[in-house]
């Protein structure tokens, strides 16, 4: 199986990583297979045409354009509007906003550190929010005693609790991605089907043909839809690059402190206001007295996220220089076979 | 084409070449500026290139020279005839914004404009604007032969840009900068003529089918949807623009200095310019729909929409500013059921393409549509943003707004009765400035008063703007009234939209509406010159 990467750098004991990989490599083998699809294993990668690869950044703002409510509301109703795969916590203190923690995280990570124990869940947790000390029943709802459960309980547990889970839902802290868009498979559903080439529409139309997989009215599906709908009519074989998932990569917006302009995405000047961490899964952005941006004080997490920019990377090179087993119309080939079952095997 | 900067031009050689040349008006002369002239311009374009080097000519020695080693660009293409990929004469404009940093900060503060063709930069010209934080303005510049050698022209600034008449504003670059800022016509999803996640042309991608050479090269390595454009350039530029602009017209010991506060309260010395963006249409910018059309004429397009249209509530009425939210932002004044018409006007596409039919519109002289459906003139982020600015401040109230709002709301763009309420408001008048944003101000204030005194005087005629305006500001909650109304409006089209005996008739009698906006955009003599590409730009019967 692909060594995928971990890209928080706390997936420990080596059996958390080695269930992650298993969780993403379902997700490759589930797609890859896919009559037609220009999407396949990282693997042919690995054997494409030396210099021959090449990577898409795919971005799109954060902000959950389908709320047509208020930023208040937004913030307040996580679960209910931040569907852009980046969620948020605001913290106040005296009603001025302190800090505003965005992750792009998915779930199974945590998932993942669950079905080894909650010893090493905890870990995990500590390791993003120093300060945690979460109780079993806050991690995995009343009357679960982990301990005495089987990984794949506790797993299924956590992800079953996690809209409840204080450390995640903000009552106490944001780990992950949470609402019920926000999902690695969604993430895949949107790539593997989108590389298939589809004719009938123009690419900026394909997230509409692509049914339940693909919200036309977000910034995020079509984005990446459209884009992999390109390369696979360019006959572009691609993959979801490692580590797979959502990057946070920079705000937009004129920031100053007092009457002075600063750039926030610099972290050598910017004071440590803004701090990206996590390969680009966390954020943090902490406003002083006096940060403004656009004019404004900060106020709220969406007025953040309206000027966020994320990114899924995509790796691709041309059909022809991929390895043939890899290609369009190749996903029965046995090599490919044996790719995927080398996941179902670990 | 949407429009970043404005077209003009004309010609003088200067002594020695040195120093920037001036050319304010298309009919003007450039001729040499004085140090007391470049003395003002501060701004980053000044600053990085044209101070030492007015006669730079390289687009791309242009781009380095402002970036400088810490700094980055980003790129985004627009045209009217961005479907068309065919190589023939093909030109696009290319935009560049830059971030990070070069002698300070470069984020929203520069912004470049070329001529692109397939196989590069087409030399010989660049516009471009620079924003100059101390003095709070934009400065515009050119790069043309006009008078002789290429070389750069100040072109003017944004000062009082909007306090221009028409005669003014002809052959100036505030002829399309109508407010002073940068336009982006096409600024909400999406973006009709421009590279985007929702119309991503494969002959400008590296990896697109049948791409052009320069797809390939460096110019367009950093290209960006207008999504981008929008959210991290003109967006934040104009908040910060607009801030500027209502803190010059409160009254202070010296421009835009400190507001002079006395018993509690501060002045605006200018009230209809203040006010003007609320009643009258100062800019606009063009919404659609988000699903193509299918049938524009240039391209390989397609035959008809492939999806159901869905009109935006935004061509209905006021909905970003009513209930706020959303990619604008806007804090709003508390009528979300305006978002509503979001989902009121549904078409199929047999229904939209026989209205495209029966209406005999045309592009380019071409039979077909815009590239995405029900393109129309929309209420401007410049306008909005402004009103829900003066309600931050405390400036105006909520009530207020919403009263002017509720005044032929099913118009929110091009309203001429409401641009006629503007002159009652008064010349100069004082607000309660607000100090936090979660309590509002009260209900009737000192300018509603006044004007409420205002129209009384003229004894307005029964059924008029004016007594309608009268009547919601003498309410005790003009907001209340303006939901009312909102909810007569959606019952009213629901019931018409639903009733097959209607339907057809309804959605015929909404689409002439958007013929209306579209014709008033092109002739209006204030619009008339943002409309570049004449016959590409709206299709018309």
């Amino acid at each position: 199986m692909f060594s995928y990467l971990d890209p928080g750098g706390t997936l420990k004991p080596a059996a958390a990583l080695a269930k992650y990989r298993q969780l993403m490599h379902e997700q490759f083998r589930t797609h890859a297979k896919k009559p037609k699809s220009a999407f396949t294993f990282l693997e042919a990668f690995l054997e494409a045409a030396p210099g021959k690869t090449q990577e898409a950044a795919v971005q799109w703002s954060a902000f959950p354009i389908t709320a047509q409510v208020t930023n208040d509301k937004i913030d307040a109703q996580r679960f209910d509007f931040q569907d852009e795969y980046v969620e948020w916590r605001v913290e106040r203190t005296a009603g001025k906003v302190k800090q505003i923690t965005f992750t792009t995280d998915f779930l199974e990570y945590y998932e993942a550190l669950a079905s080894v124990g909650f010893a090493q869940l905890v870990a995990g947790i500590k390791a993003v929010i120093p300060a945690a000390n979460p109780k079993a029943e806050e991690l995995f709802g009343p009357g679960f005693t982990p301990d005495t459960s089987s990984a794949e309980g506790r797993a299924a547990r956590f992800r079953a609790f996690a809209q409840k889970n204080p450390w995640n839902n903000g009552t106490k802290g944001i780990l992950c991605l949470g609402q019920q868009f926000n999902t690695l498979s969604a993430l895949f559903n949107l790539v593997g089907p989108a590389a298939i080439v589809n004719n009938t529409v123009p690419a900026g139309a394909i997230c509409g043909t692509m049914g339940g997989n693909c919200g036309q009215n977000r910034n995020s599906d079509p984005s990446i839809a459209t884009a992999v709908q390109n390369l696979a009519r360019a006959n572009r074989g691609l993959s979801l690059r490692d580590p797979a998932g959502i990057e946070i990569v920079s705000l937009g917006g004129i920031w100053k402190q007092g009457n002075t302009q600063i750039d926030i995405n610099d972290k050598a000047t910017n004071s440590g206001i803004w701090a990206i961490s996590r390969s680009g899964r966390r954020a943090v952005l902490k406003p002083p007295a006096g940060l403004t941006v656009d004019g404004d004080s900060v106020t709220t997490g969406a007025q953040i996220a309206n000027r966020l920019r994320v990114q899924a990377r995509v790796i691709w090179a041309a059909e022809a220089d991929m390895p043939e087993w890899s290609r369009v119309g190749q996903e029965t080939s046995t090599r490919l076979g044996e790719v995927a079952a080398a996941g179902a095997a670990t | 084409m949407t429009r970043l900067f404005a077209v003009l031009a004309a010609g003088a050689l200067l002594a020695h070449g040195q120093a920037l040349k001036q050319q304010l008006s298309e009919t003007a002369i450039p001729r040499g500026m004085t140090t007391a002239e470049l003395s003002v311009l501060n701004d980053p374009l000044f600053r990085l290139v044209l101070k030492t080097k007015p006669n730079e000519a390289r687009f791309d020695e242009v781009v380095r020279l402002i970036k400088g080693a810490a700094g980055t660009e980003q790129v985004f293409v627009v045209d009217e005839r961005i479907v068309d990929s065919a190589r023939q004469e093909a030109i696009r404009r290319v935009v560049v914004g830059f971030k990070g940093n070069n002698q300070g900060v470069l984020d929203t503060n520069v912004m470049l404009s070329a001529a692109l063709t397939p196989d590069s930069v087409r030399p010989g010209f660049i516009e471009g604007w620079g924003w100059d934080d101390a003095r709070g303005r934009y400065n515009y510049y050119r790069l043309d032969k006009k008078g002789g050698a290429l070389s750069w022209k100040f072109r003017g600034s944004s000062l009082d840009a909007d306090n221009l008449t028409a005669a003014q504003r002809d052959g100036t670059c505030m002829a399309c900068h109508l407010n002073g800022g940068p336009v982006m016509k096409e600024l909400p999803i999406p973006w009709n003529n421009w590279f985007s996640f929702r119309s991503q042309p494969e002959y400008l991608t590296t990896g697109g089918a049948n791409h052009w050479p320069i797809a390939e090269g460096p110019h367009l390595a950093v290209l960006l949807g207008a999504e981008d454009l929008e959210i991290s350039f003109i967006l934040p530029a104009l908040r910060q623009f607009n801030g500027r602009r209502i803190q010059r017209l409160i009254k202070s010991n010296s421009p835009g200095g400190a507001p002079i506060t006395t018993a509690g309260k501060q002045q605006i010395t200018d009230g209809k310019r203040a006010l003007r963006p609320l009643f009258e249409t100062t800019e606009y910018n063009i919404t659609s729909s988000s699903n193509f059309s299918g049938l524009h004429p240039l391209g390989d397009t397609g035959t008809g929409p492939p999806e159901d249209i869905i009109v935006p509530d935004t061509y209905f009425l006021n909905a970003n500013l009513m209930a706020g939210g959303g990619v604008p932002g806007y804090s709003g004044i508390d009528v979300p059921r305006a978002r509503s018409f979001g989902s009121l006007l549904v078409l199929t596409p047999a229904e939209y393409s026989g209205l495209i039919a029966a209406a005999g519109i045309k592009l380019g002289g071409k039979p077909g549509d815009n590239n995405f459906a029900w393109f129309v003139p929309d209420t401007s982020h410049s306008d909005n943003h402004m009103v829900d600015r003066l309600i931050a401040r405390g400036v105006v109230t909520k009530q207020f707004v919403a009263a002017a709002l509720a005044v032929d709301i099913e118009n929110p763009v091009f309203s001429v009765k409401r641009a006629g309420l503007l002159k009652f408001i008064p010349a100069t008048f004082r607000f309660k400035p607000r100090v936090d944003e979660s309590v509002p101000a009260a209900h009737p204030d000192e300018l509603t008063t006044t004007v409420i005194a205002a129209l009384q005087a003229t004894s307005p005629t029964a059924g008029s703007a004016e007594a309608d305006f009268l009547a919601l500001l003498k309410d005790s909650d003009p907001v209340k009234q303006l939901r009312l109304r909102v909810e007569k409006y959606l019952t009213r089209e629901q019931a018409a939209l639903q009733d097959a005996a209607t339907r057809q008739a309804e959605i015929k009698r909404l689409f002439d509406i958007v013929i209306v906006r579209r014709k008033e955009a092109r002739t209006n003599p204030r619009f008339a010159p943002l409309n570049e590409a004449d016959g590409l730009l709206f299709a018309m019967p």
